[in-house]
C-alpha cells in the first residue's frame, strides 16, 4: 500500500476528519496500525463506502458520521486517519447507502 | 428456574447435571448474537420470560445472560452473547462472542438483526454464516422498518442466506408468536447451516490455501468451518488458533499462516483484512439489491431533528447539564424520603416484629442482640440503598433505551478523554456525588470492560453526600466560617484525585491495550418500552440484593461482633474492635491522629461515612446506641408508632418525594446536614490539632468509601479488583492526608 494520498483523478483527497458537516465523501483509504484499521473496516469504513458528515459535538469533538446507514461518532484524530474523496452535494442518501 | 448454575459452561443436552425442575431439561442450546442495538435483549426476554440469570464466563469478566425457553414439548437454553458489530475479536466482548461460537457446542445460532439497518447488521450475519453454524435470522424491528417505508422480499432473503428469516417485533408481546413457532419447528427438524457467502476469486483462493494449511491440525472440523477460520486468519486474527489448539501447535501454525498472509499482502499490494471486510460489505450490498424492493425517504428526519437540538453547539451543553441535574436530583433528593422511610421501617415495624418473635421463643439476650443489632441492622442498611438504586436504574434504562445515553457520551467525550476516560464515564462520576453505590452500577453503560473498571475504581474518590456531615462537624469545630471553603476544597480534591487516578490507571497501571479507535454508535431515538425497562430494573435490583447485599450484611455483622466481643465487654476500648483500632493507630501517627478513637471511627466509617460522626460521639461522649431495655418486647406504644409509619408515614413519604420532584423542598443533602453538636466539637478540639483535623477529613474523603461501594465493586469486577481498589484508596488517602498534615503544620495551623 503506497502512502501517497493523492490519486490521479480529481477532486483531491482529503482527510475525513477535516471535512466540514453537511458533506458527502467516498472513502479511499484507511491508515493506522493493523488492529486499528480492522476495527474501522468491520464498522463499515471501507474504501468505496460513502460517508456523510452529520455534525460536531458541542466541544468540537467527536464528529458524527453516517456510514452504511448507521450513525457512528469518531474522534477527530481517528477520522483524520481516513482519506476520502469529497463528493458533490447530494440531496439525501446516495445510491449505495444501503436501506 | 434455570437448569444450570451460572458458572457452569453451557452444554447441550446435559440432563445429568440438571436439578429436577418444573419444565423439561434443555433439549437444545442456542447462542443469541447480534449488534448492540439490534434488540437482542428484547428477543431474549420475549423467549425466556422470567427464566433467566446473569453469569460470568469461567475466568472471564464479561457477563453473559442465559435463560430457558420452555417451548411446547421441549426446552431451549438460550445463551445471550455480548452484543458485537463483528467477530473481529478486537475487544474482550467480541473475542468472547467469537470464542464461544467456535468452542461451545451450540446446536444453533440465533442471529438478531435490525430490519431497518440491514446494511450494517448483515455484516455480522455474513461472519456467522462463514463459520458454518446452523443459523436462524430474527428480522427484528420489523415495525420500524415498515414505518420507514422499507419493503423486503423475505422469501428471497431466506433463499440467499439459506436459513430461516422471521420478521419480528420483539418489543411487542404479540410480535414474537411467529418467531417462537418457526424457531421451534426449525429446531425440531434438525437445524442446518446456511449458505456461506462467496467472495471474489482471489480471496476464495487465498482462503482455500490457508484452509489447506489448517486442515491437518484440525481434521475434525467440517470444510465450511475451516474456510471460515481461514478467512479470519486472512483478516489477521492471530489469536484465533490458540482457542482451538494446544499452545505450541497453535503458535507454530499461526506463524506458518501469517507468513502466507504476508505473502498475499505483498502480492496484492493491499491489506488482506481490508479485502475480506470489503468482500463482506460487497456481499451485503448484493443481498440488499436482491431483496429490498422499496425504501422510504427521509428516514433520519426525526432523530436528526432531535440531535440538532440536544447536540447543538450552544444549546447542547446546557440541555445536557439539565438532564444530568435531573438524574442527580432524582437519585439523591427524590429518593431521600424513601430512604428515611425504609430506615424507619427496619428500626420500627420489622425490628419490633422480630423482637416480639424472639420474646415469644424466650431467646437469650445474646441471640436477641446479635439478630437485632447485628443481622437486622445490616439488612436494614442494605435496604436503604434500594430506593435510590431503583430510581437510578429506572432512569438509566430509560436513557439507554431511548438512545440519549449515547449522546451523553458524544457531548462529554472531549472533556473526559483528557483523563483517558470514555465520554460515557461522565454520568457515573456525577452520580458519585450523590452515592457511590449506584455510581458503580452506572458504569454498566460503558461498553468496554477496561473503561468500566477504571471508572468504577475512581468513583470512590468522588465525595458522596454521606461524607458531608463529617466535613461539617470537623469544619465547624475547627474552622468556623471558613468551613465552606474546606468543604468546597474537599469536593474539588476528590474530583481531582478521581480524574488523576483514572489517568494513572489507564496510562500506567493497566497493561497497555492495542489502540482501538473510539467509535460510538448513535442509534436513532425511539420511545422506550415500559415492559423492557421494568424487567431490566427488576433484574438489576434483585442482583444487587442477592449479590452486593449479602456482602453488606456479612461485613456489618462482623463489625458488630468485633464491637461486642469478648462477650459482655462494657468499655469499647476493651472490645476486639478497640484492640484492632489500637493496633491500627500507630499507622495513623504520621498523619497527626494516631489515636485508637480516630482509628476506630474510621473502621466503623466503612459501614457508611456518616457513621464516623456517631462513633466519635459514642467513644468521646460515652453514648451507647442500644441498651438491654431496648431489646425487650415491643410495647403498645411501639406498635402504634409502627402502624402510623406504615400508613400515614408512607403517605407523607410519597408526598415528600413528590415535593422533592417538583423542587418545592430544600435539597435533601442540605437538609441531612447534621447540626453541629457543641459537646462533640469541644471533645474534638481537645483530641485533634487543626492540622490533624484537616488531615483527618482528607483521609475520610479518600479512604474506603463504604462497604456497600466495595460490595458493588466486588459484584461487578470480582474480588481481585475490589481488593486492589481498597489498597489503592487507602494508600492515596494516607499519602494525601500526610501531605495535608505537613502543609497545614507548615502554614501554622
Amino acid at each position: 500500500m503506497t502512502m501517497s494520498p493523492v490519486s490521479s483523478s480529481s477532486p483531491p483527497l482529503t482527510r475525513l476528519g477535516d471535512l466540514p458537516p453537511g458533506r458527502w465523501a467516498e472513502i479511499v483509504r484507511v491508515q493506522g496500525p493493523p488492529q486499528w484499521r480492522r476495527r474501522l473496516y468491520a464498522l463499515g469504513f471501507v474504501p468505496g463506502a460513502r460517508v456523510y458528515v452529520e455534525h460536531t459535538a458541542p466541544l468540537g469533538d467527536p464528529v458524527q458520521y453516517r456510514v452504511h446507514d448507521t450513525w457512528l461518532a469518531l474522534r477527530r484524530r481517528t477520522a483524520r486517519q481516513i482519506w476520502v474523496r469529497p463528493l458533490a452535494a447530494t440531496p439525501s442518501s446516495p445510491a449505495e447507502g444501503g436501506p | 428456574m434455570s437448569t444450570v448454575g451460572s458458572t457452569v459452561m453451557p452444554c447441550p443436552k446435559c440432563t445429568s447435571v440438571t436439578p429436577p425442575s418444573t419444565v423439561t431439561a434443555a433439549t437444545w442450546t442456542v447462542a443469541l448474537v447480534g449488534n448492540p442495538n439490534a434488540g437482542k435483549t428484547s428477543v431474549f426476554n420475549a423467549l425466556t420470560g422470567q427464566e433467566q440469570h446473569v453469569g460470568n464466563w469461567p475466568g472471564k469478566t464479561v457477563a453473559y445472560q442465559e435463560g430457558l425457553w420452555p417451548g411446547p414439548g421441549f426446552a431451549v437454553r438460550v445463551v445471550d452473547l455480548p452484543g458485537t458489530y463483528s467477530l473481529a475479536a478486537l475487544s474482550p466482548e467480541e473475542r468472547l462472542a467469537r470464542d464461544a461460537l467456535l468452542t461451545m457446542p451450540f446446536d444453533a445460532v440465533l442471529n438478531v438483526v435490525d430490519a431497518s439497518h440491514l446494511g450494517r447488521h448483515l455484516y455480522l450475519t455474513a461472519e456467522v454464516l462463514e463459520l458454518g453454524l446452523p443459523t436462524f435470522v430474527v428480522l427484528n424491528m420489523w415495525d420500524v422498518a415498515r414505518r420507514e417505508g422499507i419493503r423486503l422480499d423475505v422469501a428471497q432473503l431466506e433463499a440467499l442466506l439459506g436459513v430461516p428469516v422471521v420478521p419480528t417485533v420483539a418489543r411487542d408481546p404479540r410480535g414474537t408468536a411467529l418467531l417462537q413457532e418457526r424457531l421451534g419447528q426449525w429446531l425440531r427438524q434438525g437445524p442446518q447451516p446456511g449458505r456461506a457467502p462467496r467472495y471474489p476469486a482471489r480471496i476464495e483462493q487465498a482462503a482455500a490455501e490457508v484452509q489447506a494449511l489448517l486442515h491437518d491440525a484440525l481434521p475434525d472440523l467440517p470444510p465450511a468451518r475451516l474456510r471460515g477460520l481461514a478467512l479470519k486468519m486472512l483478516e489477521g486474527q492471530t489469536d484465533l488458533l490458540a482457542v482451538l489448539l494446544p499452545p505450541e501447535q497453535a503458535a507454530a501454525l499461526t506463524a506458518q499462516v501469517q507468513a502466507r498472509v504476508a505473502a498475499y499482502r505483498r502480492e496484492w499490494d493491499e491489506d488482506p483484512a481490508l479485502l475480506v471486510a470489503d468482500a463482506r460489505y460487497g456481499w451485503v450490498q448484493g443481498v440488499l439489491r436482491a431483496t429490498v424492493t422499496a425504501r422510504g425517504p427521509a428516514r433520519f428526519a426525526l432523530s436528526q431533528a432531535v440531535d440538532r437540538v440536544v447536540t447543538h453547539r450552544w444549546l447542547g451543553l446546557p440541555l445536557f447539564f439539565l438532564v444530568m441535574l435531573f438524574v442527580f436530583h432524582l437519585v439523591v433528593n427524590v429518593a431521600d424520603p424513601f430512604i428515611t422511610w425504609t430506615e424507619g421501617l427496619f428500626q420500627g415495624p420489622i425490628r419490633h416484629a422480630l423482637l416480639w418473635l424472639l420474646h415469644q421463643v424466650h431467646a437469650p439476650y445474646g441471640v436477641r442482640a446479635l439478630l437485632v443489632d447485628g443481622v437486622l441492622a445490616g439488612v436494614g442498611s442494605m435496604m436503604t440503598f434500594l430506593p435510590g438504586l431503583t430510581l437510578l436504574y429506572l432512569f438509566l434504562a430509560w436513557l439507554e433505551d431511548s438512545g440519549y445515553m449515547a449522546r451523553v457520551a458524544f457531548v462529554m467525550d472531549r472533556a473526559m478523554r483528557v483523563f483517558g476516560l470514555h465520554g460515557k464515564a461522565f454520568l457515573p462520576l456525577l452520580l458519585g456525588l450523590g452515592c457511590n453505590v449506584p455510581a458503580v452500577y452506572a458504569t454498566r453503560t460503558l461498553e468496554r470492560h477496561r473503561d468500566r473498571l477504571v471508572t468504577a475504581l475512581v468513583i470512590p474518590f468522588v465525595s458522596c453526600s454521606a461524607r458531608l456531615p463529617v466535613y461539617l462537624i470537623f469544619g465547624l469545630a475547627f474552622f468556623g466560617a471558613a468551613t465552606v471553603w474546606v468543604v468546597w476544597g474537599l469536593y474539588l480534591l476528590g474530583l481531582v484525585v478521581a480524574l488523576a487516578s483514572a489517568w494513572v490507571l489507564q496510562r500506567v497501571l493497566l497493561p497497555a491495550e492495542a489502540p482501538t479507535p473510539f467509535v460510538l454508535e448513535l442509534p436513532p431515538y425511539h420511545w422506550p418500552n415500559g415492559r423492557v425497562i421494568g424487567r431490566q430494573v427488576r433484574r438489576r435490583v434483585w442482583a444487587f440484593v442477592t449479590q452486593a447485599g449479602t456482602v453488606i450484611v456479612g461485613i456489618s455483622m462482623l463489625l458488630w461482633l468485633l464491637m461486642n466481643l469478648p462477650w459482655g465487654v462494657r468499655d469499647p476500648a476493651d472490645s476486639y474492635f478497640g484492640r484492632v483500632s489500637q493496633a491500627l493507630a500507630p499507622a495513623l501517627e504520621p498523619l497527626g491522629f494516631g489515636r485508637w478513637e480516630a482509628a476506630g471511627a474510621l473502621v466503623t466509617g466503612m459501614i457508611a461515612k456518616e457513621v464516623v460522626v456517631s462513633t466519635m460521639g459514642q467513644i468521646y461522649l460515652g453514648e451507647r446506641q442500644t441498651d438491654a431495655a431496648a431489646l425487650g418486647p415491643p410495647t403498645a406504644a411501639d406498635w402504634q408508632a409502627d402502624l402510623h409509619h406504615l400508613g400515614p408515614g408512607l403517605w407523607a413519604t410519597l408526598r415528600a418525594a413528590a415535593r422533592q420532584l417538583l423542587g418545592r423542598d430544600a435539597p435533601a443533602f442540605v437538609g441531612a446536614t447534621a447540626a453541629s453538636d457543641g459537646r462533640l466539637a469541644a471533645a474534638l478540639r481537645q483530641n485533634f490539632s487543626p492540622a490533624a483535623a484537616l488531615a483527618f477529613v482528607v483521609f475520610v474523603l479518600l479512604y474506603v468509601p463504604c462497604m456497600a461501594t466495595l460490595a458493588a465493586q466486588y459484584h461487578e469486577f470480582g474480588l481481585r479488583w475490589a481488593a486492589l481498589g481498597l489498597v489503592y484508596q487507602i494508600g492515596v488517602a494516607w499519602g494525601l492526608a500526610w501531605v495535608t498534615y505537613h502543609i497545614a503544620q507548615g502554614v501554622g495551623l
